[in-house]
């Protein structure tokens, strides 16, 4: 008999309060039906149950009573092992219900798991690119520093170069106006002496041919 | 059939010969109107070049036909068609000088047909004569000898041209064979006179010096006297 004490214990300790509220109505239904069961076997008469009396024709022997008494606890046993067998099936389904509850709070420990690690992973990466920017400014400061001294000093040798090439420019010039002024004369003077070659050459021509046709040219006339 | 004279050496001789000293003395005369001391007239140059041209042609015309004659006698009618050709050359000439101003102005178009009116009666006469007495190969040697003068005469007046007219230089007269043998009996040297008349025309004064052109020395006095008769002078520390 301390079976459905301990049995309520357990229930109450592994069940949540809906689900023992639940398990007691159930043993309770399943009490009141045997005691009803019972009492209408041992044909108790009284007021209170006097609605679940059979009509009955002949009085009961005690044998017939220790065989009802026997036929209760058989009755009583059977029901009980009867929820017993009903309370161990709903705890099994409590449990299984509960070990799916866990792995499904298991999954999800995991996925807060991952996302947590994925974070991470994001803030690190952000990190590292934050940093690299950061120490792509300072290199770009730096190298505008840098630039802005090659700059500096580009500007400077180009400025002298200028100064160079004006100066030599200028020489050109002095240098162009007097080959101005000479080549002239000198393309003048070579121009007249290419007219003058070019007249030579035609009169040796001329002499020439007219020395071969001296033979046939007795009565030709040679101006002058 | 193409026609072909056999046993015709001897004027092929005299023809080549003949067409071969023609030749020379106009690659002289080319010569001469390309030298640079002359300054030759451009416009001049050019008659030249056609005169030569026309004529050459006609020589070779005039071989051909002559060749054709053989030891015959020229005919009456082949004398007088020779003679017609050459005057039909000289048309010619005058044709091209006419047409193409560009190239021949005004004042040169007329004086080479002054030449060519004085000219052409000697040259006609004189061919006229060779064509009746001679034989055909003799014939065509005299005939290029003719033409020969006259294109050397042709050659001398406008070298006149040139320096009296286009230079406007101190004027000369050129005294040369073709001067000396066709002139006129009864204006003697018309040829020197037409040519000076064309210049005092041209506004080149009546004052000239003489150059002597012919093979030898010549009789000034006669030149100057039938010129003197035209208001025409020379200039006696000139004559050569």
């Amino acid at each position: 008999m301390d079976i459905l004490p301990d049995l309520l214990k357990q229930l109450a300790s592994s069940l949540s309060p809906t689900e023992f509220v639940v398990v007691l109505c159930i043993i309770a239904a399943t009490s009141f039906v045997v005691v009803s069961y019972i009492m209408k076997n041992v044909r108790a008469k009284s007021g209170m149950w006097s609605f679940l009396d059979e009509p009955e024709d002949e009085p009961v022997e005690l044998k017939d009573v220790k065989d009802a008494v026997q036929q209760l606890v058989d009755d009583n046993s059977k029901q009980h092992s009867e929820l017993t067998a009903a309370s161990r099936q709903i705890l099994a389904a409590i449990q299984e219900a509960r070990a799916e509850d866990r792995e499904r709070m298991d999954a999800v420990i995991k996925y807060l798991e991952e996302i947590s690690a994925l974070e991470n992973l994001l803030m690190s990466t952000k990190k590292d690119i934050l940093k690299q920017i950061e120490d792509l400014q300072h290199q770009s400061r730096t190298h505008e520093t840098h630039d802005l001294q090659t700059h500096a000093a580009m500007r400077q040798s180009l400025e002298s170069t200028l100064g160079a090439l004006s100066k030599i420019n200028a020489q050109l010039e002095k240098v162009d106006e007097y080959v101005k002024a000479v080549v002239p004369e000198f393309k003048q003077a070579h121009r007249e002496l290419s007219k003058d070659i070019s007249t030579l050459s035609r009169d040796v021509a001329l002499v020439e041919r007219s020395v071969q046709s001296q033979i046939n040219t007795v009565n030709a006339v040679t101006l002058r | 059939m193409i026609a072909y004279h056999k046993n015709n050496i001897l004027f092929r001789i005299a023809s080549a010969d003949a067409i071969s000293k023609f030749k020379s003395i106009q690659a002289h005369s080319f010569a001469q109107v390309v030298r640079t001391d002359i300054s030759f007239d451009a416009a001049a140059k050019e008659v030249v070049l056609l005169e030569y041209d026309r004529f050459s042609q006609w020589l070779y015309k005039m071989e051909r036909i002559l060749l054709n004659v053989g030891d015959a006698a020229i005919s009456r009618q082949l004398q007088h068609a020779l003679v017609e050709s050459f005057r039909e050359e000289i048309n010619v000439i005058e044709t091209v000088l006419t047409a193409h101003e560009s190239t021949f102005p005004a004042t040169i178009v007329d004086f080479t047909k002054m030449v060519h009116a004085y000219s052409q009666p000697m040259l006609h006469a004189k061919l006229s004569e060779m064509l009746q007495s001679d034989s055909a190969s003799k014939c065509f040697g005299n005939m290029v000898d003719l033409i020969t003068d006259y294109l050397q005469h042709m050659l001398t007046s406008l070298h006149e041209y040139s320096n009296n007219v286009v230079n406007a230089s101190c004027p000369f007269l050129c005294v040369s064979s073709w001067c000396m043998h066709f002139k006129d009996d009864e204006m003697p040297f018309l040829s020197m006179i037409r040519r000076a008349q064309f210049f005092k025309k041209m506004n080149t004064g009546s004052t000239f010096t003489l150059k002597n052109y012919t093979s030898g020395d010549f009789d000034s006095a006669n030149i100057v006297s039938a010129l003197n008769k035209f208001d025409i002078h020379t200039r006696t520390e000139a004559l050569e």
